[in-house]
C-alpha cells in the first residue's frame, strides 16, 4: 500500500484523545504520588520521569496499540480505546491513592495493591492488543474453515457447557479468602480468580447465538394460551426460564446477588433487542419480581440488603456501616473533594474494589463523580453505536454480541454505582476498569476486544 | 392527547423529584426522609420515562428501536444516579456530613469521624480574660496533631474556669464557650480568606482567640470564696451586662478531658480521659458539668419579692405598695392554710404596723408580698415577669434555650410550671414572695438586680466581647453592649434601689455591709428558697453597689445552704469587696 494512502487512514482522532488521557493520568498520578507522600519531588526530567515509570506503562501500551491500529485495522472505533485508557487510568490513580492508607488501616494484606493493578491493566492491554491484530481470522479459516465470529456463532452449546461447568466448579472448588460470606473464588495460589467474570462473557456468546438463531420464531410463532395469559413460545420460554434459575440459583446456593442481578439484566435486554417484544421482558420482570419476593423472605442475606438499602442508619455500626460510612464519604467530598490525599476514604470496607466509586466522590468530588459517569455513559453509547452501524447483511449475531458485551458494562456499572449511592440495595460487583481486581480487568479488556474487532469487521476493506 | 400527557408526566416527575429533594415545609418527618426521595426518585425517573416514551421518533419495529429502548433505560438509570449524586454531595451533603445516630438498644452514637480527625489538626484560637490573661491555648505537638493547654493553671486553680470555658475532648465532645463559639475557635467561621490561604500552603489551620469580659482574678476569687459549698456566683457589669465572674461549684479541670497528643501511649491517654469522664458522671460527684448559673434552676425564694415589689411600684393604683400591713397569717383563699412569715409570729414589730413597701421588703414579710399579689392579680404579676424574661410555660422558648444569654448554654426561667397555675388565688400568693412553682437560674436573678442598678433598662449579658484574628487585634466580630428592654420605669428603678439600700442598712441581710469597701454602701435582696421539704433551704443574695450609682450587680445562690441572710448575704458581701478590689 503506498504510504500516502496509510497517511491517509492514520487515526488522528484516536491518538489526540489517548495522548490527551496520558497527559491526564501523568499529570493525576504525580498529584496522587505527591499528595500521598510516597514519593520525594525531584526536579528534574529524568527524575520526574523515574517516578511515571513504570506506571505509565499500560497507558503508553494503549498508544501503542492505538498507532497499530492505523496499521492494521483503520476501521475500528477511535472513541472506545481512549475512553478505556481514561477509565483504567482513574483505577491507577485510584490504587495508588488507597495503598497507603489502606496499609495504615489494615496492615500489610493489601501491600502492593497498585503495582498488582498496573501489572494487571498492563496484562488486559496485552491480551486487547492479541484480540486485535493476531490473524485470528486466517488461523480459524486454516483450523476451523471459519472466520472468528462465526466460530464463536457455531460453537454456542460449547460455550453453554463451558458456562455450566464454570457454575459447577464454582460449587466445588469456590473458595471465599476475604471472609466476604461469598465462595465465588478460584484460588490458583498466585491468583484469586472469579469465574462469574468469565461465565458473563460465555452466556453471553451463548445468548448471542441462540437468539439469533430463533430470532425468525418472533414474527411467526404466537405463543402459548394458558388461561388469560399468552406464553412466549416454548424457544423463548426455555431460555428465559433457564436464565431466572440460574440467576435464583447464584442467590440460593452462592448469596452471590450481583452476579443474578447482572446476568438476568443482561438476558433481559439481549431477549428485547432480538425479539423487539415489551411482553418477554414483562414476563421475565413478573417472574424476577416473584423470585425476588420468595428470596427476601426465605434467603436472610436478601433481606438483610433490602433492610439496610431502605434504613442504612438504624444499624449504622452493624450491617450498615459500610453504607453509612460511604454516605458519610460522600457528603464530605462536596463539589471539588476534599483534594487527592485529604480524605479518609479508607475507612470505608472495600473501598478499592466495590466501593472504588465512593473514594472518588470524597476526594474529587461531584465535579468528578459526574465526570465517571458521562465517561461510562459515552462508552456505553459508543457500544450501542458499533451494534447499530454493522454493515452489510446476516449479522444478527455479531449485532447481538456487540449490544450483550455493551449491556454488561451498562448494568454492571449501574448496579454497584446504584448500590453505592444507595439507589438499589447493595451487591457487592466491581466497577468496571476502575476497580482493583485482576479477574475483573481481564475479563472487561476482553469484553471490549471483542467489541472492537466487531466494530472493524467489514470496514476494513471500506 | 398524547402532548398533555406529556407535560402532564414532565411536570410530576420534576414536581416529584424536587419535593424528594427538599421536602419543603417540613411535610416529611425526618426519619422518613430517606424513604420518601428513593420513591420520588423512583416514580419521578417512571414519570420522565414515560415522557420520553410520549417523545421518540416514530421507528419500525426492529434492532433499531429495540437497542433504542435500551439506551433509554440505560440513560434514566444513569439519570437517576446523578440526582442521587446531586442529593448526596450537594444539597444534603451538610445534613448527611454531620448527621448523628444513637443506636436505641445499645446506646452506641453514630457520627462522621472527619470533623473530629480534622479537629485534631486545627491549632484552635486562644481564651484571654478582659486584662488579656491567658486562659486557653493550643499548641502543635508531633505529626501535626493540636492539643488544648490551659495556661491559667499556672496562677490558678482551672476548676473554677471549667464551666466558663467548657472542655474539648476528642471522645466526649466540647462544652461551654469551646461549644459555642467553636465555629470561631476553629477558624471555621470569621476567617475565611485566611482559612484558605492556610489549606493552600499546607500549613495548620489557626483559628481565632476569644477575648471574654472575664476578670479571672475575680473568677477565682469567687470561686475560692464559694469553697465546698455547691452553688453559684454571678457577677455583671451593672452597666454593660458584661459578666465579670460566673462561677459554678462543683467544678471541673477541663485539663481532665482534654486529649494530649504528645503523649506516647494513646490508649492510656483515652483511659485517663474516661476515667475522669466517669467520676465526673458518677453520683458523688454532684453533676460538675452542669453550669449552675445558667443551667441551674432553682426556687428564688424571697429574692423574688424583689420582681413582685417592681409590679407594685409600676401598678401603684391597683397595688398600694405603702398601705400594707404585716400581719401573722394571711388567707387567699378560705379553703387553704394560711401564708406565714418566716419569723412565724411579731414581725410587725420590725416592720410597724401600718408598714410601707420599704420595710416589708427589708424585713423580707411574705404576708405583705402575698398580699401586693392578689391586689395585682395574676396578669399583672406575670406581665412583669415576662418583662425579665422570666416565662410562663406557654411562653417559655421552645428549644429550652434562653436566647438572650447565647455564649453559653442557658435554661430559660419559669414563673411556674402547671398551666392555669396562677388562677388559683393560694397559688398567685406564694408565687408573690417567691415559692409556688417558680424555677430561676441565678443568671435571671442577677438580671433583676442589675435592671435595677441601670435605671431599669435590662442589659443583655454578655461572656466574649472580641472575637480576633491570631495574627492581630482585627476584631472578627466585637459585642457591643445592647439593651433587652426598659423593663420598669426610672423612677420604679430609684425606689427599688431605696429599698434594696434598706435591705443593706438594717434589714435582713445587712450582715452585708460588713464586707462592703470602704466608702461603698451595698443594697440587695436575701433569699431562702424550698425545695425539698426536710432538706436546708437554698440560700440566695441578690446585691448591688455602690447602692446610689451601681457597677455591679452580683447573685449569689449557695445550695441547701439555709438562711439567705446569714449564708448567702456575707458570701456575696466578700465577692463585692473582691470586685472592687480588682478595679
Amino acid at each position: 500500500m503506498p504510504i500516502i494512502q496509510r497517511l491517509h487512514r492514520f487515526r488522528g482522532i484516536e491518538l489526540q484523545l489517548m495522548v490527551t488521557v496520558l497527559l491526564f493520568f501523568v499529570a493525576g498520578y504525580l498529584q496522587v504520588v505527591f499528595a500521598t507522600r510516597q514519593r520525594e519531588f525531584i526536579p528534574t526530567v529524568p527524575g520526574v520521569l523515574s517516578i511515571l515509570w513504570p506506571s505509565s506503562l499500560p497507558l503508553l501500551l494503549f498508544i501503542g496499540v492505538s498507532l497499530g491500529l492505523s496499521w492494521r485495522m483503520t476501521g475500528a472505533d477511535q472513541v472506545v480505546l481512549p475512553l478505556v485508557a481514561l477509565l483504567s487510568g482513574w483505577g491507577l490513580l485510584l490504587t495508588t491513592r488507597l495503598e497507603p492508607s489502606l496499609n495504615a488501616l489494615y496492615g500489610d494484606i493489601y501491600g502492593g495493591v497498585a503495582t498488582k493493578q498496573s501489572l494487571w491493566v498492563t496484562i488486559g492491554v496485552i491480551i486487547l492488543a492479541v484480540m486485535i491484530f493476531a490473524p485470528w481470522d486466517s488461523i480459524f479459516i486454516r483450523l476451523q474453515r471459519s472466520s472468528l465470529m462465526d466460530w464463536l456463532d457455531h460453537h454456542r452449546y460449547v460455550w453453554l457447557v463451558l458456562g455450566l461447568i464454570l457454575v459447577l466448579a464454582t460449587f466445588v472448588f469456590g473458595t471465599d479468602p476475604n471472609n466476604s460470606g461469598v465462595k465465588v473464588w478460584f484460588n490458583f495460589g498466585w491468583f484469586m480468580f472469579q469465574p462469574s467474570e468469565l461465565l458473563k462473557i460465555v452466556l453471553v456468546i451463548f445468548m448471542a447465538s441462540y437468539l439469533d438463531e430463533h430470532r425468525e420464531v418472533v414474527t411467526v410463532g404466537q405463543g402459548y394460551r394458558l388461561g388469560p395469559l399468552t406464553l412466549p413460545p416454548l424457544s423463548y420460554l426455555v431460555p428465559i426460564v433457564a436464565m431466572w434459575g440460574i440467576a435464583m440459583g447464584t442467590i440460593v446456593f452462592q448469596r452471590d446477588l450481583g452476579a443474578a442481578l447482572l446476568l438476568f439484566g443482561v438476558f433481559l435486554a439481549m431477549l428485547y433487542v432480538a425479539t423487539g417484544k415489551n411482553l418477554y421482558v414483562v414476563a421475565g420482570l413478573v417472574a424476577f419480581a416473584i423470585g425476588a419476593i420468595f428470596l427476601y423472605h426465605y434467603v436472610s442475606v436478601v433481606k438483610l440488603r433490602v433492610a439496610v438499602w431502605l434504613d442504612p442508619w438504624a444499624t449504622a455500626q452493624g450491617t450498615g456501616y459500610q453504607i453509612v460510612q460511604a454516605a458519610y464519604a460522600m457528603s464530605a467530598g462536596g463539589v471539588f473533594g476534599t483534594g487527592l490525599g485529604r480524605g479518609v476514604p479508607a475507612i470505608v470496607p472495600a473501598i478499592h474494589t466495590d466501593f472504588a466509586f465512593t473514594a472518588i466522590g470524597e476526594e474529587l468530588g461531584l465535579s468528578v463523580t459526574l465526570a465517571v459517569l458521562v465517561t461510562y455513559v459515552l462508552l456505553i453509547f459508543r457500544g450501542f453505536h458499533i451494534a447499530l452501524t454493522i454493515p452489510g447483511r446476516f449479522r444478527g449475531f455479531e449485532q447481538l454480541l456487540a449490544v450483550g458485551l455493551t449491556t454488561i458494562l451498562a448494568v454492571q456499572t449501574l448496579v454497584i454505582i446504584g448500590g453505592n449511592l444507595r439507589l438499589i440495595p447493595l451487591t457487592g460487583i466491581t466497577l468496571p476498569f476502575i476497580s482493583y481486581g485482576g479477574s475483573s480487568v481481564l475479563v472487561n479488556f476482553l469484553i471490549v476486544g471483542l467489541l472492537m474487532r466487531i466494530s472493524a469487521v467489514g470496514r476494513e476493506a471500506a | 392527547m398524547r402532548s398533555g400527557v406529556r407535560v402532564v408526566a414532565g411536570v410530576g416527575a420534576l414536581a416529584l423529584i424536587a419535593f424528594g429533594l427538599f421536602h419543603p415545609f417540613g411535610l416529611v418527618q425526618e426519619e422518613y426522609r430517606e424513604v420518601v426521595w428513593l420513591a420520588s426518585l423512583w416514580g419521578g425517573t417512571g414519570l420522565f420515562g414515560v415522557v420520553v416514551w410520549l417523545s421518540q421518533p416514530p421507528m419500525p419495529r426492529g434492532f433499531h428501536r429495540s437497542v433504542f429502548h435500551v439506551g433509554l433505560v440505560v440513560a434514566l438509570g444513569f439519570g437517576m444516579l446523578s440526582l442521587q449524586l446531586l442529593r448526596q454531595q450537594i444539597v444534603q451533603a451538610d445534613e448527611i456530613y454531620s448527621r448523628v445516630v444513637v443506636d436505641p438498644s445499645s446506646g452506641h452514637i453514630s457520627s462522621n469521624v472527619r470533623p473530629v480527625l480534622r479537629s485534631q489538626r486545627i491549632l484552635r484560637g486562644n481564651i484571654v480574660d478582659r486584662n488579656g490573661v491567658l486562659l486557653v491555648s493550643s499548641e502543635v505537638v508531633q505529626d501535626g496533631f493540636a492539643r488544648r493547654i490551659y495556661p491559667i493553671a499556672g496562677s490558678f486553680d482551672p476548676t473554677a474556669f471549667g464551666n466558663v470555658v467548657g472542655f474539648l475532648s476528642r471522645r466526649f465532645g466540647q462544652s461551654g464557650l469551646e461549644l459555642t463559639y467553636s465555629a470561631y475557635l476553629s477558624g471555621e467561621r470569621g476567617s475565611t480568606l485566611a482559612r484558605i490561604q492556610d489549606e493552600m500552603l499546607g500549613r495548620p489551620q489557626v483559628g481565632n482567640n476569644l477575648v471574654l469580659t472575664l476578670d479571672a482574678n475575680l473568677q477565682a476569687q469567687a470561686y475560692a470564696l464559694l469553697g465546698e459549698r455547691n452553688g453559684s456566683v454571678v457577677v455583671l457589669d451593672a452597666k454593660s451586662g458584661a459578666v465579670l465572674a460566673m462561677v459554678s461549684v462543683p467544678g471541673f479541670d477541663p485539663r481532665g478531658l482534654s486529649f494530649d497528643y504528645a503523649v506516647e501511649d494513646w490508649a492510656a491517654e483515652d483511659a485517663r480521659t474516661e476515667a475522669y469522664w466517669r467520676h465526673l458522671n458518677s453520683d458523688a460527684a454532684g453533676q460538675p458539668l452542669i453550669n449552675r448559673p445558667t443551667q441551674g434552676l432553682y426556687p428564688p425564694g424571697s429574692t423574688f419579692k424583689t420582681v413582685t415589689a417592681v409590679a407594685a411600684l409600676e401598678h401603684a393604683a391597683v397595688a398600694r405598695p405603702d398601705d400594707i400591713h404585716c400581719m401573722d397569717e394571711f388567707y387567699p383563699d378560705p379553703h387553704t392554710p394560711p401564708v406565714v412569715n418566716a419569723v412565724r409570729y411579731g414581725l410587725s414589730s420590725f416592720t410597724g404596723d401600718p408598714s410601707n413597701l420599704e420595710r416589708v421588703y427589708a424585713y423580707s414579710c411574705n404576708v405583705a408580698f402575698a398580699q401586693y399579689a392578689i391586689r395585682l392579680g395574676a396578669e399583672r404579676l406575670a406581665k412583669q415577669a415576662l418583662l425579665f424574661d422570666i416565662y410562663p410555660p406557654h411562653e417559655a422558648p421552645e428549644s429550652g434555650i434562653y436566647p438572650g444569654f447565647p455564649d453559653l448554654l442557658t435554661a430559660p426561667s419559669y414563673l411556674y410550671v402547671e398551666p392555669g397555675f396562677l388562677d388559683r388565688p393560694s397559688a398567685l400568693a406564694d408565687t408573690g414572695y417567691g415559692q409556688g412553682q417558680l424555677l430561676v437560674t441565678p443568671l435571671q436573678m442577677a438580671l433583676v438586680a442589675a435592671s435595677i442598678a441601670n435605671d431599669g433598662v435590662m442589659m443583655r449579658p454578655y461572656l466574649v466581647q472580641r472575637v480576633v484574628r491570631p495574627e492581630g487585634d482585627h476584631p472578627v466580630f466585637e459585642q457591643l453592649p445592647l439593651a433587652i428592654r426598659r423593663v420598669m420605669s426610672k423612677d420604679t428603678a430609684r425606689k427599688m434601689r431605696e429599698n434594696m439600700r434598706a435591705v443593706g442598712n438594717y434589714g435582713f441581710g445587712s450582715v452585708v455591709n460588713q464586707y462592703a469597701p470602704p466608702g461603698v454602701v451595698i443594697g440587695g435582696k436575701s433569699g431562702t428558697g424550698e425545695h425539698v421539704p426536710g432538706m436546708p433551704p437554698h440560700s440566695w443574695f441578690l446585691a448591688i453597689a455602690p447602692v446610689d450609682d451601681p457597677r455591679y450587680a452580683v447573685a449569689v445562690m449557695v445550695e441547701s445552704g439555709g438562711e439567705g441572710s446569714s449564708v448567702a448575704a456575707p458570701l456575696a458581701g466578700q465577692v463585692m469587696r473582691a470586685a472592687f478590689e480588682n478595679e
